[in-house]
């Protein structure tokens, strides 16, 4: 039982980590190509946000570390700010779902939200940085990057659901209620 | 679940997220490469590989159907261009035609500087293949009366007013069976009567009647106007001899004649409203 519950673990897992670094190249690689107002969706944090309610704490903080430096190394140039902010998301998530919210789907919107405000306006300071107004950086930047991972979020959730479904052993923290 | 935010392990793995943050931007910024980031391209590199192709295919796919909507545009664009130089050539067209009447309409002027000219526009033609009477767009407010001679732009006898309205008038050509004009050839000098039959109107031909039997008029020759009959001026183009042929009796001859001008073409006329006239 034992074994078959590790097997089942490792699967998960190893399936986990293969779908955040599928959404880490989509990310970098075809939504270049699919800009929604010349913006392009976090897909990688909602991927993480998901994972968070279903996935084991430590492996999603881990997870979510790596997949930081993952994006930083292929996608990004200059500051990067993604391992901590995705570090951040998965806690925000992990807390709403165990304290505010009883509703798993709720907790993802709302912690992604939070994530992709955050994610905004550290885009804004960048971008005003560089001399563009508040204006133009909400509305051509800040506001559709918005909308377009919020989708994005609510379309990666029945996937992760899905993959809870069919490899879920054991309940989140449960590790600290041993 | 706020004893794993204090946990060993989230401590450290915050840590070790900060110190990553800290140094990949620092690394970024001086523009070196670190050997975190040159790893993950490594590896990663088939993969992204894979995943660009894909994102080729769709850059592919979405520039085809943007650029069949830009070819759209580009057609209906293209399309309201040549609607509007067909306009232009259109315009272009009438006044050339208008320019060519003109010069044709001062040439004429030259030539008889003791007539009074007013152009005029044919409005209606008689239905049917052939033209015996139109309609024309000046009447008698603008001097228009009747039995008024009517001249073509090329200077060839059209017909003369057989009605004049307010601001309208009604032309019969020279190959109306009403129609009877004193001519001579110019060649030969020969006086005649010429008239429309209507066994010709079909062709657009009319007759000259009662020329002597030892007539020396041939195929080609220039009919004029003498002036007799008071409608018509002396000297103005008639027509050129088709064919002469012998009357019934043998004695006389007469000659068929192609009016000078093109009276299914004609637009534009012109009226000579004063002339001096030979009684």
């Amino acid at each position: 039982m034992y074994g078959k519950n590790t097997a089942r673990t490792v699967i998960r897992t190893v399936l986990s980590c293969l779908g955040v670094l599928t959404c880490a190249l989509l990310q970098v690689s075809v939504f270049p190509y699919l800009r929604f107002f010349g913006c392009i969706p976090d897909i990688t944090a909602a991927c993480l946000i998901c994972l968070a309610l279903f996935e084991n704490e430590k492996t999603v903080c881990v997870l979510s570390v790596c997949a930081g430096v993952v994006l930083h190394s292929i996608g990004t140039r200059g500051v990067s700010y993604y391992p901590l902010l995705y570090l951040a998301a998965v806690c925000v998530c992990m807390v709403l779902s165990n304290v505010f919210f009883k509703n798993r789907f709720l907790s993802v919107m709302t912690a992604a939200l939070i994530t992709f405000v955050a994610e905004g306006v550290l885009t804004s300071i960048f971008l005003m940085s560089d001399g563009a107004s508040y204006a133009d950086t909400f509305t051509g930047a800040v506001l559709p990057q918005l909308v377009y991972s919020l989708v994005c979020t609510a379309a990666v959730y029945p996937i992760c659901r899905l993959h809870d479904s069919v490899f879920g052993i054991r309940r989140k923290a449960d590790y600290y209620e041993e | 679940m706020m004893r794993f935010f204090k946990s060993r392990f989230f401590i450290v793995t915050l840590c070790i997220a900060m110190v990553l943050t800290v140094i990949l931007s620092a690394l970024a910024a001086s523009g070196h490469a670190s050997v975190i980031t040159n790893g993950v391209n490594v590896m990663l590199a088939p993969f992204s590989e894979g995943f660009g192709s894909v994102g080729l295919a769709i850059k592919g796919y979405k520039q085809y159907f943007d650029s069949v909507d830009a070819l759209r545009a580009e057609n209906e664009a293209l399309k309201n261009e040549v609607n509007d130089l067909k306009g232009l050539i259109y315009d272009a067209e009438a006044m050339k035609k208008e320019n060519e009447f003109y010069k044709n309409f001062l040439g004429i002027k030259e030539e008889h500087s003791d007539y009074i000219f007013l152009d005029a526009t044919v409005i209606n033609r008689e239905a049917g293949n052939y033209v015996s009477v139109f309609s024309l767009n000046k009447g008698t407010r603008d001097g228009i009366e009747k039995n008024m001679p009517i001249i073509s732009e090329g200077g060839g006898i059209v017909g003369y007013i057989s009605e004049a309205g307010v601001n309208w008038a009604k032309a019969s050509t020279v190959i109306d069976t009403s129609s009877s004009v004193g001519v001579y050839v110019e060649r030969t000098g020969e006086a005649g009567v010429l008239s429309g039959e209507f066994s010709l109107k079909k062709e657009g031909l009319c007759r000259i009647n009662y020329l002597s039997g030892d007539s020396d008029v041939t195929v080609g020759d220039r009919v004029m106007t003498s002036g007799l009959g008071s409608i018509y001026p002396e000297g103005i183009l008639v027509g050129t001899v088709e064919r002469v042929e012998f009357d019934d009796n043998l004695r006389t001859k007469y000659a068929i004649v192609r009016p000078f001008a093109d009276l299914t073409e004609t637009e534009r006329v012109m009226i000579i409203t004063g002339f001096e006239k030979i009684d």
